[in-house]
């Protein structure tokens, strides 16, 4: 498993518990539990955020990268007519090594 | 079709368009996978095309032909095999495209789309296969076969 889906996993754990912290809070009587229940929500949410803003980091690095190599590889005109060149010298080679 | 490929196209159709940052991830990475063939592929493809036109030069050599005759034996052979290297350009622009259309999405200059995502996706596939098949029909070259399931993705998927 990557640290991404680790991280995915991590956050959505925490969004969970804070949504089901916040539904416990509103249907809890005691104003105290409704409180610290409301705190906790908010808490597990902010967790959540930050861990799944760690991992929107590295995807944009990613997309950035991919980006700075989008033209990797590509058979340029030029290397097509070296390639032709090196076949013609190529051929060539073989009669003067005849010779 | 069998049920477990069906639900691989599924999953593999649900990852493509998940929502918010893991989507941006499967699908950069799913890119980033197209860009690494690309990139290993095209040196293999141009020395294929160079060893083929040549040796069509040796053969016509060995059998006492003029070195004019081999020169077109080899220039033919080379015209023959721009196929491999139209297609490997064309995969190479879809895959570019595909790039572009995340950059795009990650800027929040579009929103996700399950049927636009999976068909950048798709047409690197379709161009991929063709260059594959061109390869295949010029003789010793083998490039992986994808998975049949593709086939699976409704061909209207496609990019606009």
């Amino acid at each position: 498993m990557s640290d991404q889906e680790t991280r995915t996993i991590v956050a959505n754990v925490f969004a969970e518990a804070a949504a089901t912290a916040a539904q416990v809070a509103i249907i809890v009587p005691d104003p105290t539990a409704k409180a610290a229940l409301g705190i906790g929500a908010a808490i597990a949410g902010i967790i959540g955020s930050l861990i799944d803003s760690i991992g929107a980091e590295q995807t944009k690095k990613l997309v950035e990268e991919l980006q700075r190599r989008r033209n990797v590889g590509t058979i340029s005109d030029k290397m097509l007519a070296e390639d032709d060149d090196y076949i013609r010298e190529a051929v060539s080679d073989l009669y003067k090594s005849k010779d | 079709m069998k049920t477990a490929q069906m639900i691989l196209v599924a999953l593999i159709a649900l990852s493509v368009a998940a929502c918010g940052n893991e989507a941006l991830h499967i699908n950069a990475s799913v890119a980033n996978a197209m860009l690494e063939v690309k990139e290993h592929s095209s040196p293999l493809v141009r020395e294929a095309r160079r060893e083929a036109a040549v040796n069509s030069a040796r053969a016509v050599h060995d059998a006492g032909g003029t070195e004019d005759e081999a020169q077109a034996a080899a220039a033919e052979t080379a015209r023959r095999w721009l196929c491999a290297i139209d297609t490997h350009r064309i995969f190479g622009d879809a895959v570019g495209t595909y790039i572009d259309a995340i950059a795009l999405a990650q800027a929040g200059g579009t929103p996700f789309n399950l049927q636009s995502m999976i068909g950048y996706a798709r047409s690197g596939v379709s161009t991929y296969r063709s260059m594959r098949n061109c390869l295949v029909s010029l003789g010793n070259f083998a490039l992986p076969e994808l998975p049949g399931f593709f086939n699976l993705l409704p061909p209207t998927w496609g990019v606009q």
